[in-house]
């Protein structure tokens, strides 16, 4: 557990490992979409209330819950950076920030494009809504503070901070449908019950939801190995490898 | 299958902007993030060639660095 540890936090060798599984998981997000597109747009029944808009689930519940799953590694990352002085666990943190935006606003977009049909309305400063762009402005602001902090180790631990006060606003997220009035509809798969919605809706949204994980973890991998390329430009692997 | 024809397909139920526009902006928020990365590793080993102009070893012990066309 040690050993596994310590290498973990050895750049070279996660630059080599996340290399050699690179090509796979990328292959596997095509695979998974392919899949999940054919299954959401063609072999899903649209809703007897929302009809085929219904199919803008199948985007927009990955990419929110995709958006909460990067934030939670990012704080994780960056707890555990602080606490063992782990110098790739910031650099996975500071990996994080910028997929963690793109999804949240794609969540965002996709809902505001879902809302105006079914709600008729883009937008409504509800609580669900609103502390999702929360999120968005943490991920900006935690972007932000690291890139206006020139000295590297300052802005990562200036950053994990913010990463890790941040998280109070997850549980927000996650808890807005019951704790507020809101527009938002609760949520429909959960751990306690049974899904809510029909087994012809499920496995188009698990596989989605796979796609989505498989395009998180290998666009992650390859982000940290760029910042390894980065943070290591002086170590004589990274010269070498550059080179060859 | 949901649909009976492709034109089905395409009018989604006559909510096709909003669906296609869904589609679409998930299928350019992936391109824009591998592009993205792509694009930072291309930068990053550039900028890291340039820190450190090729050295070759002519002698024992001595080090000449190569004049490259980015140090003229």
């Amino acid at each position: 557990m040690w050993l596994w540890f310590s290498r973990l936090g050895s750049p070279k060798w996660f630059y080599e490992l996340a290399g050699r599984w690179l090509p796979w998981t990328w292959a596997l997000t095509v695979l998974l979409f392919v899949a999940g597109s054919a299954l959401a747009l063609l072999f899903s029944p649209p809703d007897y209330q929302q009809g085929e808009t219904v199919r803008i689930m199948y985007l927009h519940v990955p990419a929110a819950f995709l958006s909460m799953a990067c934030y939670l590694t990012m704080a994780i990352a960056s707890v555990i950076a602080l606490v063992w002085r782990m110098k790739m666990a910031f650099a996975v943190a500071r990996s994080c920030a910028p997929i963690g935006a793109a999804m949240t606003a794609l969540a965002l977009f996709t809902g505001a494009v879902w809302g105006k049909p079914i709600w008729g309305t883009w937008w409504e400063w509800d609580a669900r809504l609103t502390s999702e762009l929360v999120l968005l402005f943490l991920y900006l602001g935690y972007i932000a503070l690291h890139e206006s902090i020139s000295e590297q180790s300052q802005a990562d631990r200036a950053a994990a901070v913010l990463a890790i006060v941040g998280v109070v606003n997850l549980p927000i997220i996650h808890f807005s449908v019951d704790w507020w009035n809101t527009l938002h509809q609760g949520a429909s798969i959960s751990r306690l019950q049974k899904p809510a919605i029909d087994a012809s809706m499920l496995w188009p949204l698990f596989t989605m939801l796979a796609a989505f994980f498989a395009f998180f973890a290998a666009s992650l991998m390859s982000r940290v190995r760029n910042e390894i390329l980065k943070r290591e430009a002086a170590s004589r692997w990274v010269k070498a490898l550059v080179k060859a | 299958m949901s649909f009976t024809s492709f034109a089905d397909f395409l009018a989604m139920g006559g909510y096709a902007p909003y669906v296609w526009t869904c589609y679409g902006a998930t299928l350019l928020t992936l391109a824009v993030i591998v592009a993205g990365l792509r694009r930072q590793k291309k930068k990053l080993m550039e900028t890291i060639r340039l820190q450190h102009p090729e050295r070759q070893a002519v002698a024992p012990g001595r080090i000449v660095v190569k004049q490259t066309a980015e140090d003229s």
